[in-house]
């Protein structure tokens, strides 16, 4: 009875209230969770080194990678211990501190009360090689710990000294699976934080990117930083950015997508609100042109805000070719984006409702190898469609020997098959196949699932209400695009606020000494990019030095 | 405040449950519940002393293969034919093609259409319904190719065309293409036809479709060409306008051609009035800028042979006047001709010069104006103004056609003095200037 | 309420959407009044007219810049006067609106979709409409930024597609009935200017409110060069006969295109362009009653209204007109041109008059200050 009173009064039931963090003893294994982290936090490390292992003994559960090297040393034969987690150190770094330390004997007038003396010692010794830092709690230790560094704890010292020895294995650098060019660059983001800052450092070595840090997630204390040009991104973005991402509170941050749901502006939204990329210059990219972004530890993805629809079509390969090509290849994608959400929905529509739209010869091809099947045309349509998004989910799980070979027996057997039992029409599977390719050319996948999604809902309207019911969906659709927007800016833009100015990089891409000006809304606070008239000519030479004397923008 | 997001999927979740159960209401035609109708033909009939309107379909016969692709699916092996004749009469045109539904097994429609005929008979009594019911349904369009018949229009709708699948696509092609060649028929698009109905001082005139008389060696006509003929024989048959007699397997002798568009049929307000032949539908065709290409064949000077011009451009301007008190016009008409043929013996092979050229120039001026001179003659005689000079002269001069004219055009017209001035330059020669000869 | 702005040029685009759909799809100039071959001149004159009515109705918006036409009539005509006037504004809305969406579901009906009940189309558009307006005036302004362009491909196709078959007879005799047929037949598309009453609700959310008139007229500008061309082509291709005697005329112009053998059945597009026309109409005049209704009844914000309304307009749209004649015989000229005079011109005469008045007897010194050369 007491959760029906609480829940008509409206307070939370008693299983969802968190438990006060009563700071018990942290030997108690009847406490849940969130009273040891509470209690953990109160912990700090002892004088006396036996009692402080023993102390993190208890907290950690003595597990089997932290390693604890127990040795005394120097002429006290004070007792010394070393920490450090597997896994996380490089070896060959532990083995130079342990040199440092350890061996041979050292000339310093230590007395009595030699514990904090001698950790200034080694700290001035360890001093040429490593960075060192001071931990006084255990979640200090253990968070030093957690960063790779090896610990140093003496008897008699109540703090210990935590030296980096980073070494943990990541894959390296490698280009992205999902995202690959044929010009371009191919080194891609990986797992690790200060690498990926790295990658984009390289790209932008003004001193003027600015790395802001958040540490999120009570349990996974993942590292998060938010990456913008100081002078370019305008304030209120940061601002606003920096907000989102700061006042979220989780246990876990696993990957972006989570802090994606956290600081997106519309969680119904099926299109993707914040830019997800595996590719440092797309990134870097963004950055130029005003843009946030938000790299997580433990995770390839880097996230962009804010984002505009644009965005979703355009791949870095446009960029590196030559603007004829990168411009056809542009278009070709719009026009295969719109075919990926339309087609089917057209097809049922045109065949069922407006025959009269088709040539005369075409509807009765059509209508003649339609001829037996026993299904209305939704259903046929609908049925392949399935069977698609079938084979491709299969194809994604496939390890990758199968995944060719199951693609083509799906493809080619079912579909045959089914053509030659009379189960579907050739034109349905020309259709279907047509509108799976065309979906492929969208690059960026989260977009993918969006597109899906709609050309179902498209073909139900196709399928009953015609053409009418496929202009009521688009302009559904649209209505919805243009109310979005993502950090304040609209989601459309450059279409929906009409700007004709950045049409230059929206279905085609102009030459880039014709892209004088930043896209207008981001890059407000500095439009202009590059001084015009560079277009490469015969006497440019001349021209230019004709117009020295006249003062331009930007002119490096 | 509204959510964009939230309302967005809940209409987007009750529209698609409501499809799923509206799928199959209203306008949803499978094309499985269809047949299209290709051609549509009316006639005139009688039944009980009353007048009927008699509809004549071409339906598509969807279980026909066309192409013969192996393995397909779908009912029915290649026997079938193409396509089914149907007919049924009403009382309207609507009433008649709206019986047709009956005795088919699908729903008919029109869209497709690709061509009207009317049969003489109907054409003679007056083919406004019809043609009101054109403009007034939704799924006739007014572009389809229109023509009379003359002679049998079911047989001409059940023949079997060489060349052909289907009859709609030949009489189609028979009046788009075909009649071009050689200006022979008027402009056969229902639009223009309407808009010539229109127009004050100006009659309708349509295109002539003769519907020739199958001569094949002792053997019946019409139902038996039906069922007979695969593909195969077609092809072996009538490859290449080859008019050999070739007796085939089952002992027939291939027909002729089955139908030409050739000619005009001449309306006076909707109601046909006669016919003109070829060469006076080709002089109307001149005036009226319609069509283009002609072979015009003139004798040389010195009478020693025959040179055949190929008219490449042809315009015409209609210019009236008010002469004294009475209205004339004259047609200036620019010619461009390509010298084709000669014929003349090869001792006496021409060398165009200037003066040959001239003077050829001046026989085909006079070729031209002889030609018009007898479409107007015909049109004179059958009381029609199908030039449009009518309508020339009320548009240069409005308040007299309404205050004079109007009402009795027809009297007038008959009283009409037209000059034509042509002008026609010989422009091309072919590939060879003379005609290469052993001297 | 958070004040929305919309750009000027949004505004433009807007309006030419809803100048042009109505006029070009039911091609008044050409079905009512006698000037059949000379509907064009018509249409000239019809954008004279328009023009002069966006003065009239833009001049006195821009006096009030942060005022919609609502508030401002009560200040000059005082409560009363001014709530009499609002009700009328409010009855062009309502009424406008759903006789525009119901001629385009006669439009689908009778071309396409005939078994389809009125309503189902009518209140899908509605739907819509409801849902942009809900979304606020700014989503509309950006839907009609990112329609415009598919809006002009889709005539300009249709009209381009069609000059195949122009005959340049179609159009003459010009002038040959004089001028009398050509102000009548141009009676009915002046007065559908009563959709520029929409200037009075929008200006006050335009990013330059002063810069209002020149954006209106562009929009009429072109609306009206865009209803000549069409008016040009439609009677070249139909001919003047036929085209006065159908329903919607361009529509069975793009019926007779036939560019080649297969490019020929290209009415949907153009029907497709009167759909996105229809929609930003709807939009724009639901927003502009809710906006109406909810400061005549001080309710502050307009969004709960949307729902009400929109049903309010399904069923008046269908209700109002028997049928499609009855609706013809409604924009008939001696209709329809004293209707939409004595609903639109008058009450903003009134409201210039009170307007003057009120400055010439208040603001007397700003008048004579101007005549004064030097300052006193």
């Amino acid at each position: 009875m007491k959760w029906l009173t609480a829940l008509l009064r409206g307070k939370k039931s008693h299983t969802a209230q968190k438990k006060k963090a009563e700071a018990g003893k942290i030997t108690d294994s009847r406490m849940d969770i969130s009273q040891r982290e509470a209690a953990v936090k109160s912990l700090s490390l002892k004088k006396s080194l036996p009692e402080t292992l023993k102390l993190i003994r208890e907290v950690t559960g003595a597990p089997g990678d932290l390693t604890i090297r127990e040795f005394r040393a120097g002429r006290e034969q004070v007792e010394i211990a070393l920490l450090h987690l597997e896994g996380f150190v490089d070896n060959k770094l532990v083995e130079n501190i342990l040199r440092m330390l350890g061996l041979g004997s050292f000339q310093s007038p230590v007395g009595k009360g030699a514990g904090p003396n001698l950790l200034q010692e080694f700290r001035r010794r360890l001093l040429q090689s490593a960075e060192t830092k001071e931990v006084a709690t255990v979640d200090e230790l253990w968070s030093a710990l957690t960063n790779g560094c090896t610990v140093i704890l003496c008897h008699g010292s109540a703090t210990g000294l935590a030296c980096d020895t980073w070494g943990f294995k990541y894959r390296n650098i490698e280009e992205p699976s999902a995202e690959s060019t044929i010009r371009g660059p191919r080194d891609g983001f990986i797992e690790s934080f200060y690498t990926n800052v790295a990658l984009l450092r390289k790209r932008i070595k003004t001193p003027n990117l600015w790395l802001e840090e958040f540490t999120l997630g009570s349990l996974s204390r993942t590292k998060v930083g938010i990456l913008y040009i100081k002078g370019l991104a305008s304030e209120e973005l940061v601002q606003e950015v920096r907000q989102r991402v700061s006042r979220i509170k989780t246990d876990a941050i696993m990957g972006s997508g989570y802090i994606e749901d956290f600081i997106e502006d519309n969680p119904f939204s099926i299109f993707p609100l914040l830019f997800q990329t595996e590719r440092p210059d797309r990134v870097a990219g963004c950055l130029l042109e005003g843009r946030v972004a938000v790299i997580t530890d433990n995770t390839s993805f880097v996230l962009v805000a804010p984002m505009d629809f644009p965005m979703l079509l355009q791949a870095p390969d446009d960029y590196y070719e030559k603007m004829f090509i990168g411009s056809f290849l542009r278009l070709l994608r719009y026009f295969a984006f719109g075919i990926s959400i339309f087609l089917p929905g057209i097809y049922v529509a045109v065949i069922v409702f407006h025959n009269e739209l088709l040539q005369a010869q075409l509807l009765l091809r059509i209508a003649a190898v339609k001829e037996g099947v026993p299904f209305p045309v939704v259903a046929e349509v609908f049925l392949m469609e399935i069977l698609f998004e079938l084979l491709r989910e299969a194809g994604i799980r496939l390890p990758r020997a199968i995944g060719p070979a199951i693609s083509i027996v799906g493809a080619l057997v079912l579909g045959d098959a089914a053509i030659r039992a009379g189960l579907v029409s050739p034109p349905v599977v020309i259709i279907v196949s047509l509108t799976a390719i065309a979906s492929f050319t969208v690059p960026t996948f989260s977009f993918g699932i969006a597109a899906r999604l709609l050309r179902f809902i498209f073909i139900f309207l196709g399928g009953a209400f015609g053409l009418f019911g496929i202009q009521f969906g688009g302009l559904l659709v649209l209505i919805y695009m243009s109310s979005v927007r993502s950090f304040g800016y609209p989601y459309l833009a450059p279409v929906a606020p009409l700007i004709l100015k950045s049409f230059k990089d929206l279905a085609f891409r102009a030459w880039w000494w014709r892209m004088n000006t930043r896209p207008l809304l981001l890059g407000a606070r500095e439009p202009v990019r590059q001084p015009r008239g560079q277009q490469p000519r015969p006497d440019i030479e001349e021209e230019e030095k004709e117009k020295t004397g006249k003062g331009r923008k930007n002119d490096h | 405040m509204l959510r964009p997001g939230g309302h967005f999927l809940k209409l987007t979740a009750v529209f698609c449950l409501l499809s799923l159960f509206t799928t199959g209401c209203w306008d949803n035609r499978e094309p499985e519940w269809l047949a299209s109708s290709l051609l549509l033909a009316f006639d005139l009939d009688e039944e009980k002393g009353e007048k009927m309107y008699k509809a004549l379909v071409v339906l598509a016969n969807p279980l026909f293969q066309s192409g013969g692709e192996s393995g397909s699916t779908g009912g029915g092996g290649g026997e079938k034919m193409p396509f089914w004749v149907h007919s049924a009469r009403g009382r309207t045109p609507f009433e008649a093609i709206l019986n047709l539904s009956q005795g088919t097994t699908r729903q008919i429609r029109f869209f497709h259409t690709q061509a009207l005929l009317f049969s003489e008979k109907l054409a003679r009594e007056g083919i406004w319904p019809v043609l009101e019911l054109f403009q007034r349904h939704r799924e006739l369009r007014p572009t389809v190719q229109t023509a009379v018949v003359d002679g049998d229009l079911e047989e001409l709708l059940r023949t079997e065309f060489p060349l052909e699948f289907l009859p709609s696509t030949a009489v189609d092609r028979l009046l788009r293409i075909t009649g071009i060649e050689r200006s022979i028929i008027p402009d056969s698009q229902l639009l223009k036809k309407l808009i010539e109905f229109t127009r004050p001082g100006e009659e309708m005139i349509l295109a002539r479709i003769k519907a020739l008389p199958q001569k094949v060696g002792g053997e019946p006509q019409g139902e038996d060409q039906q069922g007979q003929q695969g593909k195969g024989q077609q092809g072996k048959e009538q490859r290449g306008g080859n008019q050999q007699v070739r007796r085939n397997q089952q002992g027939q002798t291939p027909p002729g051609p089955p139908a030409e568009a050739i000619g005009a049929a001449v309306f006076r307000g909707d109601k046909m009035v006669g016919w003109m032949d070829g060469h006076e539908t080709r002089g109307q065709n001149w005036v009226r800028n319609t069509l283009q290409r002609g072979v015009i064949v003139i004798e040389l000077p010195g009478k020693n042979g025959l040179a055949a011009i190929e008219i490449i451009k042809i315009w015409s301007k209609i210019k009236p006047r008010i002469n004294g008190g009475e209205v004339t016009i004259t047609v200036d008409i620019t010619a461009e001709g390509r010298l084709q043929d000669l014929v003349v013996s090869p001792a006496e092979a021409l060398r165009l010069d200037k003066s040959l050229d001239q003077d050829l120039e001046k026989r085909f001026a006079e070729a031209i104006r002889r030609e018009c001179e007898r479409s107007l003659t015909r049109a004179k005689e059958l009381k029609a103004d199908i030039f449009g000079f009518g309508n020339a002269i009320y548009c240069k001069y409005p308040r007299l056609w309404e205050e004079n004219l109007a009402g009795r055009w027809e009297e007038a017209f008959s009283r009409l003095s037209v000059e034509f001035l042509v002008e026609a330059p010989i422009k091309r020669w072919g590939l060879i200037h003379t005609s290469p000869s052993k001297r | 309420m958070t004040t929305e702005k919309i750009h000027n040029r949004q505004l433009v685009f807007m309006l030419f959407m809803i100048r042009s759909t109505v006029t070009i799809a039911s091609l008044p100039v050409l079905t009512t009044g006698t000037a059949e071959q000379d509907a064009w001149l018509s249409a000239i004159v019809s954008l004279a007219a328009t023009l002069l009515m966006i003065l009239l109705i833009g001049g006195l918006a821009i006096k009030f810049p942060e005022e919609t036409v609502f508030e401002y009539s009560r200040k000059l005509l005082g409560k009363t006067g001014g709530t009499i006037i609002c009700f009328f504004f409010l009855w062009i809305f309502l009424n406008t609106a759903a006789t525009e969406v119901r001629i385009y579901a006669e439009l689908l009906t009778i071309g396409f979709l005939p078994h389809t009940p009125l309503i189902f189309l009518v209140s899908s558009m509605v739907l819509l409409a409801a849902v942009a307006v809900s979304l606020g005036v700014e989503v509309i302004a950006r839907t009609a930024d990112a329609l415009i362009f598919s809006y002009i491909f889709f005539i300009a196709a249709s009209l381009l597609g069609a000059l195949k078959g122009f005959d340049f007879i179609n159009l003459q005799p010009v002038l040959s009935r004089g001028f009398g047929p050509v102000f009548s037949s141009a009676l009915t598309p002046a007065a559908l200017g009563n959709q520029n009453l929409v200037l009075g609700v929008l200006v006050p959310t335009l990013t330059t409110p002063r810069k209002a008139i020149p954006s209106a007229a562009l929009a009429a500008l072109l609306s009206g060069i865009v209803l000549i061309l069409s008016t040009i082509t439609v009677v070249g291709v139909l001919g003047p006969k036929i085209g006065s005697s159908s329903l919607f005329p361009f529509f069975l112009m793009t019926k007779a295109i036939e560019i080649s053998r297969f490019v020929e059945r290209i009415e949907a597009l153009v029907v497709i362009a009167w759909g996105l026309g229809i929609f930003i109409n709807l939009s724009v005049f639901l927003y502009c009653g809710a906006r109406g209704i909810s400061q005549l009844a001080r309710i502050r914000d307009y969004r709960p209204l949307i729902g009400p309304m929109a049903i309010f307009w399904i069923i008046l749209s269908i209700h109002t007109y028997d049928d499609f004649l009855d609706l013809i015989k409604f924009f008939q000229p001696r209709v329809f041109f004293p209707y939409s005079i004595t609903i639109t011109v008058l009450p903003y005469l009134l409201l210039w008059a009170a307007y003057l008045i009120r400055h010439a007897g208040r603001g007397g010194k700003k008048y004579i200050r101007k005549r004064r050369i030097k300052p006193e």
